[in-house]
């Protein structure tokens, strides 16, 4: 279980790891753009590592990164041609980016690190749980963009006509701002809640004064 | 002939610059410009690796996929090809230039998952370029790559002496950073007619 | 050694041929609904350009023209495309060749601007271009009502339709198509 829910906060993968950056920052101009990445990535990943995983023992170390390659980008192509038939409006949008899942780091990453070295169904877990955990951070900052540069969320509009959108929100600027706000907001809360924290174990609240110790430049 | 060649370059370098619009190699760009030297080997290495596949997976998208039809096949095939061309690049550059092998040596491995390499493949079989524009279309994006790479390096240097509010330490500033260097190449969207 | 070599050659051999075999099995089974899929939409911009689903479709250099009779004329349709602002604008024009005018254009693809460019796509811009005579100038600002701040959106659009309505038109009128 625990594997499953590691991908979806602890280690997110674009909220804490930083890897897929690409897509989450192309595709999210609407929150259903978001969604539908974040799923098309998590089937390629479940399938990828659960694959992997029963393979490990009989891909020869040397030669495991080649074979990573192949069954992945096989995997993105059935992805992607299951979506041109099946959804083709979708497949329009996100486009190029679907091709894109073949080197997103999450996938090889996971492969790398979890399923070549565990057994089919954890692998599994880890695949599932890292990929909605990229899922609801895309559709997170898919739904900020969306809602600040067209007032809608979905396709719904939620802000009236008097709003008059922010449209560099959607446009690559806005990507990278928006990305950086969202993760200034994340650790705001947390050192929010270290502050807090640390207050309540001496039963005296602290005053703000040396922040050194929460140094978390990288 | 050449005009056309000189257009696709700037586009690509400028107007259509693969990191900041067209979000391609964002990895690397986040992950690889604390430094201006860091940047500029990473930046030479990709273009380097960049223009190479690009060639070969023309040549093997005009000469075999397609007249095979083997079309379905295009997305593993481009991505064993830039695997193999990195490979093999690392070891041309450790038998005849070990300095420099040494100085590119841990990037080259990483440019294989750069997805600027195997979305400019795709492009150009998309845009139908011949192997002249092909050519052209992979070094302005390796070059266009290396600028906004080299730049946010920059930034970055002067960034470590300033005073940053807390929240917005290590990733957030550097991600804002990369969004008002984005927004100033908007500038220059319309300079090539499209 | 060799056979360490020879070990990791085959695993690799038959994970590749298991992968093409399975993309080829794929392959077969959605490569006609994309095509299909590929069709239909074509159909759809045609005829809503058309505005009829009864055409005839004939190949000439660079591209496919459709055309059908109406009470009011012949009337063609062909696509043709245009550098915008943020990239090339694709449309969908139909061409009264009789009364020598511009029936109908549809946007199908463009990269424009969000909520300034991308409103090329809205209604109330390309009904501007509804039974619009050859003979007007096609200049945005003019005869063509810009949209404000896509001045660049909107030239591409207007220039893009005279230019193509024209080559068409001289076409016809060689004979090159049609009866």
């Amino acid at each position: 279980m625990n594997n499953f829910l590691n991908g979806l906060w602890k280690e997110n993968p674009i909220f804490v790891i930083m890897i897929g950056m690409c897509p989450t920052l192309a595709v999210t101009t609407a929150a259903i753009n978001g969604i539908a990445m974040g799923l098309a990535t998590t089937a390629v990943l479940v399938c990828s590592n659960l694959l992997i995983s029963s393979l490990r023992n009989y891909i020869p170390k040397a030669v495991r990164i080649p074979a990573y390659i192949v069954v992945i980008a096989a995997l993105v192509t059935v992805v992607d041609m299951v979506m041109a038939a099946y959804f083709p409006e979708i497949h329009r949008v996100l486009g190029l980016f679907i091709a894109l899942i073949i080197v997103n780091c999450i996938i090889m990453g996971r492969a790398e690190a979890f399923a070549a070295k565990n057994p089919p169904l954890p692998s599994l877990l880890d695949g599932l749980g890292m990929g909605l955990g990229f899922t609801w951070a895309l559709t997170l900052i898919g739904s900020v963009r969306e809602l600040l540069g067209a007032g809608s969320i979905f396709g719904i509009q939620v802000l009236g006509s008097a709003y008059q959108p922010v449209i560099l929100a959607l446009l690559p600027p806005g990507a990278f701002i928006t990305m950086g706000l969202i993760l200034a907001t994340f650790k705001a809360v947390e050192i929010n809640q270290k502050k807090r924290v640390a207050g309540g174990v001496t039963g005296v609240a602290r005053p703000v004064s040396d922040t050194s110790q929460h140094s978390i430049s990288q | 002939m050449l005009q056309g060649l000189f257009l696709i370059l700037v586009s690509t370098v400028l107007v259509n610059n693969f990191v900041l619009s067209r979000f391609l190699g964002i990895c690397p760009f986040l992950g690889v410009s604390q430094k201006i030297e860091t940047a500029l080997s990473m930046g030479w290495a990709t273009t380097l690796v960049m223009t190479v596949s690009a060639v070969v997976t023309w040549g093997l998208e005009q000469y075999v996929l397609i007249p095979f039809n083997l079309g379905f096949l295009q997305y593993v095939v481009y991505i064993l090809v830039i695997a193999s061309m990195v490979q093999t690049i690392e070891t041309i550059l450790a038998k005849t230039s070990p300095a420099l092998h040494r100085t590119l040596g841990i990037f080259l491995p990483l440019i294989t998952t750069n997805c600027a390499v195997l979305g400019l493949a795709i492009l150009v079989a998309q845009k139908g370029y011949n192997v002249v524009e092909a050519a052209t279309f992979a070094t302005g994006g390796g070059l266009g790559f290396t600028l906004a790479l080299v730049l946010l390096a920059g930034m970055r240097e002067r960034l470590e002496w300033a005073d940053i509010p807390e929240a917005f330490k290590g990733k957030p500033i550097v991600l804002i950073t990369a969004g008002l260097l984005s927004m100033a190449f908007l500038g220059f969207t319309g300079l090539v007619a499209q | 050694m060799n056979n360490t070599i020879i070990r990791y050659a085959f695993v690799l051999a038959v994970i590749s041929a298991i992968s093409g075999a399975a993309l080829a099995y794929f392959n077969g089974i959605t490569a006609d609904i994309i095509a299909e899929n590929r069709r239909l939409r074509e159909q759809a911009a045609v005829s809503a350009v058309l505005g009829t689903e009864t055409f005839t479709t004939t190949e000439i250099e660079g591209g496919k023209l459709y055309a059908t009779d109406t009470p009011e004329g012949k009337v063609v349709a062909f696509t043709t495309e245009s550098p915008g602002f943020s990239g090339p604008i694709s449309l969908m024009v139909s061409l009264n060749v009789d009364q020598e005018r511009v029936q109908k254009i549809v946007v199908l693809e463009h990269s424009e601007t969000p909520g300034l460019g991308a409103r090329i796509t809205e209604a109330a811009f390309t009904d501007q271009f509804k039974a619009k005579s050859l003979a007007d100038p096609y200049r945005a600002k003019q005869d063509v009502e810009s949209i404000t701040g896509a001045t660049i959106s909107t030239r591409a659009v207007a220039e893009g339709v005279k230019t193509a309505a024209d080559k068409v038109m001289a076409l016809v009128k060689a004979g090159v198509i049609g009866e």
